[in-house]
């Protein structure tokens, strides 16, 4: 795996040093093929044992459901908008007790998770108050690029030329205009203590963002590329290969921003064509064809170019 | 008169199509009342759903069924769960490949299998199986006549109507000519 | 949650038919489950802002407004979130636009504040709220009729609101038009109390030809006339239009009829005095409801929204079992018809009031009732069973 870091000391070299732990049980109601749902396994390896859940509203809230309950931790639900809130209240609730000595200090980690929606739209302002305050937490979105659990609607994370269900294709429209926002550079203003994104066909470098994570204090924030078959209607079983190709086409940069100065963790040697990915998913499929809107697929493409002539030394 | 008819089946089985198809039918080319509910299991996919359709000649005041003149199931569980939901002397369609009978304990019921899958497969499509189901539905449901419910088939499916015709027909004839216990008594009781 | 597919075909079903020039859909009869009915609805009242956000069971309205609002020469956007939504209509109804949204518990409770400020602005605007089983997140996809007292209450400080509860498909499409011409009408945000069952059941709905219906547009204030913004002493003000040279300040302190604020407390009466007084004072033409067999009724069934079918269901079965029910179904539960109640809980033995929830419109029925008034309580979930109700009727009735 080609990077510009240099050797590293982790005690993840391979796929096969994936702690065997596991903290997310077979048997879940999510969707077959759920990006997010490997995502979330592979996190919760790398956390261990102490971490407690935060759950809001979205398609995680799934989790918690009985007798599918397939998560080992401790979960506190909170509002959509306040994840990150209730999380400084978990934290810091600790934190008195261990003071009055009610409690011994547990070692317990603390993980938001939540879903795009709320990270990207309406819970936005409750990362910015948490990271502005230094919280010691985790975060980690599973990136599905719109609101799942509802029955995908447009979020600020989808895509340019995406099709939703508030942004549907019709005569007069070629699904959504906008494009993706930037939360990797929102998140970053806010200065944490590190940042990541994290994709699944990637496993080592995930773990291993984890690893690097957890030997600092303060917000530590992940976005992970979560390929939703229902939504983006895609075939279940080829989560991981269509994760694969948005890395390798070089639409889901994987980096990671440590005290503000950033770093690629994965550089796509031969960017193959945008097209390869999109044409996976049918919410693209009206950008091809007859009809197709060539027009489109050239901005998305000239807007994955863009960025990686942007970052190139 | 007031009819109500249960179609359920497992996600991607088209219950909530034929559903309706079945009400829009009776509202718009029968000029009868009709409501129609859904209902689904807490999954995104995958899970069961099911249609709920009250047919009547007035207006329907209680929109819900709560003794079913027919249960129309494309799965076994369909079946397990909803049979003590029928009325006396009810009526039971479904998909032969995927339910038995062989459990019921029920005397009264009639009980008609459907190949419906295997009979949309060989006609091209194994996805209009709920379509042959609605053909099935018609033989034994008076308040709908098969004409109605080929217009409706018409609204949902403009581009593929030759082919959902020939599914439905095929449903038709084969519940129409469906012989076995109580099925000498009059077949449109619903 | 629930199925993004099948949605998406039954709305492009029923917009396949060639719209009239109003945008609105032919007039005729048709086939259609109750969200949609609303969109329809709003746009031929002239409808053309939808500020949204997904939350079930509404979505499918947003939805449908973000295909039909483009077609008809509106818009239709989504928010980051509901306080977001609701803040976007009160500048849409300043901007001339008649403005909605649509939402469920959840998403009710954080447009509390923005509805307070749209009622101190005068802001007109309609708010649907697809109730759904609380509290918090409650049960997304099953019916509630917990919001009552909310959509009365949920703003602080004094409000006067305007609710509808439709009982139909039918009444789903009907009392949205009626909604709107009630906002313009008065200037306030108006709400349609609908839910879970309503909004998502399917049922013959006959759209009526756009020439036979009442629209209602909002007086607008000439801006050459330097006429007072807020002129209390007139019920109904013309609502000064951002853009058209007005000049005004429009406030959410406290403010006086030239729209500053002011800490003096001859301008909080008269201001709280005009935005309640304006409703309160013409709240019998707001006033909405159904009877059923009310002439010779002993027991008294007052009902509402989904529960009001299961209601009607009850009474028929109680007439045939012999007891003399009767129903009055609330159609406007805000401003809540107290003159009416009182009416006829003079000519009852008892009144019972069933709810899916834990007693919310029983406390101002029995407020206004001279006869004894028992709540039917059932947690949401489940629309009531009718048999519910009729033994109730069975136990005062003896």
């Amino acid at each position: 795996m080609a990077s510009n870091q240099t050797t590293i000391d982790t005690a993840y070299k391979t796929m096969k040093d994936t702690p065997r732990e596991e903290y997310l049980q077979p048997g879940s109601p999510l969707c077959a093929g759920c990006g997010g749902e490997i995502a979330v396994r592979l996190a919760l390896k790398a956390l261990g044992p102490k971490t407690i859940v935060v759950s809001v509203p979205g398609c995680f809230g799934l989790l918690a459901l009985y007798p599918y309950s397939s998560i080992e931790n401790s979960m506190l639900f909170a509002p959509f908008a306040s994840g990150p809130a209730a999380a400084q209240g978990i934290v810091d609730g600790i934190r008195i007790q261990v003071e009055k000595r009610a409690m011994v200090d547990p070692g317990s980690k603390v993980l938001v998770l939540t879903g795009d929606g709320a990270a990207y739209d309406i819970g936005l302002q409750a990362t910015s108050g948490a990271i502005h305050r230094g919280l010691d937490f985790y975060y980690l979105c599973y990136d599905n690029e719109a609101y799942g659990n509802t029955g995908f609607q447009f979020s600020s994370a989808t895509p340019t030329g995406s099709s939703t269900s508030t942004t549907a294709v019709t005569d007069s429209s070629q699904g959504n205009s906008l494009r993706k926002k930037n939360l990797f550079e929102i998140w970053k203003a806010h200065n944490p203590s590190y940042l990541a994104t994290v994709a699944v066909s990637k496993p080592v470098d995930m773990l291993r963002k984890f690893e690097k994570a957890s030997k600092m204090s303060g917000s530590k924030l992940f976005i992970a590329f979560s390929v939703c078959p229902t939504g983006w209607r895609s075939e279940p079983r080829e989560t991981v290969k269509i994760d694969r190709l948005a890395v390798e086409t070089g639409v889901w940069p994987l980096k990671e921003s440590v005290n503000g100065r950033v770093t690629h963790t994965y550089i796509p040697r031969k960017r193959p064509p945008v097209e390869n990915y999109l044409k996976t998913q049918r919410r693209f499929e009206h950008l091809f064809g007859a009809c197709g809107s060539e027009h489109t697929l050239q901005e998305i493409q000239r807007d994955v170019d863009e960025y990686w002539r942007s970052i190139s030394i | 008169m007031r009819s109500e008819i249960r179609i359920t089946g497992l996600g991607g089985q088209g219950a909530i199509t034929a559903g309706n198809i079945l009400a829009r039918a009776a509202v718009l080319y029968e000029g009868k009342e009709a409501v129609m509910t859904e209902g689904y299991s807490p999954y995104v996919t995958g899970g069961w759903s099911r249609a709920d359709i009250v047919i009547s000649t007035e207006p329907i005041d209680y929109p819900l069924v709560t003794k079913l003149d027919l249960l129309v199931t494309m799965y076994q569980e369909g079946l397990d769960l909803n049979l003590k939901m029928i009325k006396g002397n009810g009526a039971v369609i479904a998909e032969k490949q995927l339910v038995s009978f062989s459990g019921v304990t029920r005397k009264d019921l009639r009980m008609i299998p459907v190949p419906a899958t295997s009979i949309a497969e060989s006609l091209g499509r194994k996805i209009a199986a709920n379509v042959v189901l609605v053909g099935s539905i018609a033989a034994l449901v008076e308040s709908v006549s098969i004409e109605s419910l080929k217009k409706a088939l018409a609204d949902r499916f403009p581009k593929a109507i030759e082919f959902n015709l020939k599914a439905l027909d095929a449903g038709y004839e084969l519940a129409s000519k469906a012989t076995g216990e109580h099925m000498e008594e009059a077949k449109q009781v619903v | 949650m629930r199925r993004s597919g099948e949605v998406k075909v039954s709305a492009t079903t029923t917009i396949n038919k060639k719209n009239t020039s109003s945008g609105a859909l032919k007039p005729g009869t048709y086939f259609m489950m109750g969200n949609f009915a609303c969109v329809e609805a709003a746009i031929m009242a002239g409808c053309r802002f939808y500020a949204g956000y997904p939350i079930t069971p509404s979505s499918e309205i947003f939805e449908r407004a973000c295909v039909r609002f483009p077609e008809v020469g509106g818009s239709a956007i989504e928010m980051e979130d509901e306080v977001a939504s609701a803040a976007a209509l009160i500048g849409a109804s300043y901007a001339g636009s008649k403005a909605m949204t649509a939402t469920s518990g959840p998403g009710f409770s954080l447009m509390m504040e923005n509805i307070g400020l749209a009622f101190i602005t005068e802001a007109p605007l309609v708010i649907v709220n697809v109730q759904r089983a609380g509290p918090s997140t409650g049960i997304p996809t099953l019916v509630g009729q917990g919001d009552m007292m909310q959509a009365r209450w949920g703003s602080h400080g004094d409000l006067e609101t305007i609710a509808y509860s439709p009982s139909s498909v039918q009444e789903f499409f009907d009392l949205t038009i009626t909604a709107f011409n009630t906002a313009e009408r008065f200037r306030t945000p108006v709400f349609v109390m609908a839910d879970q069952v309503i909004g998502m059941m399917w049922e013959r709905l006959k759209i009526p030809s756009i020439e036979g219906v009442e629209v209602l547009q909002r007086k607008v204030m000439d801006a050459k006339t330097r006429a007072k913004p807020f002129d209390y002493a007139n019920d109904f003000i013309p609502m000064p239009i951002v853009g058209t040279g007005t000049n005004i300040n429009v406030d959410s302190l406290t403010h006086d009829y030239r729209g500053y604020p002011s800490t003096d407390y001859t301008v909080s009466e008269s201001m709280i005095g005009h935005l309640l007084g304006k409703i309160r004072r013409h709240a019998e033409e707001i006033w909405k409801w159904d009877g059923y067999l009310l002439d010779d009724a002993e027991e008294l069934v007052v009902a509402y929204g989904s529960t009001a079918r299961s209601a009607l269901a009850a009474v028929k079965q109680a007439r045939a079992n012999g007891i003399k029910a009767g129903l009055l179904r609330l159609i406007t539960p805000w401003p809540f018809p107290d003159a009416i109640i009182e009416r006829y809980s003079r000519r009852v033995h008892n009144i019972v009031v069933p709810e899916l929830n834990y007693g919310q419109i029983v406390h101002p029925v029995r407020e206004n009732a001279q006869c004894p008034v028992i709540g039917i309580n059932r947690a949401p979930g489940a629309l009531m069973d009718p048999t519910t109700i009729v033994d109730a009727l069975e136990v005062v009735a003896n």
